[in-house]
């Protein structure tokens, strides 16, 4: 039995590695894509969908803005909670993030630990 | 002139079978190589990240049973991360690079001769942010445009207590330069972080708001 469903959506090669092996060990059932194409294909076919939805903004085809509107139309029942997790810590791509429905926004670099700890509360 | 035509012709032959046979056995070279080090990033990844989250990592004594080219995959992969992480995990790999000694060979690499090896050190120093002198820096990161940014770098990732004032002075070191990407994308938060620094200071001390600092006149 795991914590939660977790979907990472996130390019970078590394960082994809870094977040599915911390949640795995965290107790999370976690699968991981690199585009945004991917991410709302796997949110439209998964059964169930993921409970939580870790996004990168910079993402090939469709961009985290992007993916965060298109899962807004949808009207998902239960709604995935999205942490938004990026490198762009502009106040203006902060507030961006969050009218666009993200729950949380964490700027790159990242600790771990505190995405654990965040995810935790936004599945809570 | 046709013996002419055919000593060219035979030169230009030899000429592209010794380039072509160097490319391939080069290409065969770094092939192997690559697939040595994608085997060795296999293994050491996963033993990184497990040592990451674990009680005791015992860096040392994982790092000297790995073979050369593990280590060199350890070195690259630790640097990584620390690109990307802070915290916690972050505190964790800077002890991995104290433990085998990463950060007193990027320290007295600063004095090597070789500029890459200079430049190796520089990356280094400022990913483990571990300060530096200023004057070891000038000493020997004053001679290129590349030495400087990355010395400026350190210095901002060290965040000394003049950061900004000694960063902008080797960046600006000669005034006829052009800076470089890196080198603007050093002096741009290394600036901006002093004049926070020094508005947040002011104000604690009852100095008044931020138009009265140094940095705003």
């Amino acid at each position: 039995m795991s914590d939660g469903r977790i979907l990472v959506a996130e390019d970078d090669e590394h960082v994809n590695e870094l977040l599915v092996y911390r949640l795995e060990t965290a107790g999370f059932e976690v699968t991981a894509v690199d585009d945004g194409a991917a991410c709302l294909e796997h949110v439209r076919l998964a059964e169930p969908t993921p409970d939580a939805i870790l996004l990168d903004l910079m993402l090939p085809e469709y961009d985290g803005f992007d993916v965060l509107r298109r899962l807004d139309e949808r009207d998902l029942e239960p709604e995935p909670a999205v942490i938004v997790v990026s490198g762009r810590g502009l106040e203006d791509d902060v507030v961006r993030g969050f009218e666009l429905g993200a729950d949380d926004y964490v700027t790159k670099p990242f600790s771990l630990s505190e995405i654990v700890a965040r995810l935790r509360r936004a599945l809570r | 002139m046709t013996e002419r035509l055919w000593i060219a012709f035979v030169v230009i032959v030899a000429a592209t079978a010794v380039v072509g046979t160097g490319t391939l056995a080069l290409s065969i070279l770094l092939a192997r190589f690559e697939h040595r080090r994608e085997a060795a990033r296999r293994v050491v990844r996963p033993a990184i990240l497990s040592r990451l989250h674990g009680p005791d990592p015992e860096w040392e004594t994982w790092y000297d049973g790995l073979s050369r080219i593990e280590r060199h995959v350890a070195r690259r992969t630790v640097a990584t991360y620390l690109r990307r992480l802070r915290g916690r995990e972050r505190e964790e790999l800077t002890r991995f690079a104290e433990a085998v000694g990463i950060d007193e060979r990027a320290r007295s690499s600063l004095s090597s001769r070789l500029v890459l090896n200079r430049l190796r050190g520089l990356v280094w120093l400022a990913l483990l942010e571990r300060p530096v002198s200023r004057r070891r820096l000038r000493e020997y990161c004053t001679g290129r445009a590349e030495t400087r940014a990355g010395a400026a770098r350190v210095v901002y990732a060290s965040d000394t207590p003049h950061a900004a004032r000694d960063g902008t002075a080797l960046l600006c070191w000669d005034g006829d330069d052009r800076l470089s990407v890196f080198a603007l994308d050093t002096l741009y938060p290394s600036t901006t972080t002093a004049r926070r620094r020094c508005c947040r200071s002011r104000r604690r001390r009852g100095h008044g708001g931020t138009r009265s600092c140094w940095c705003r006149r």
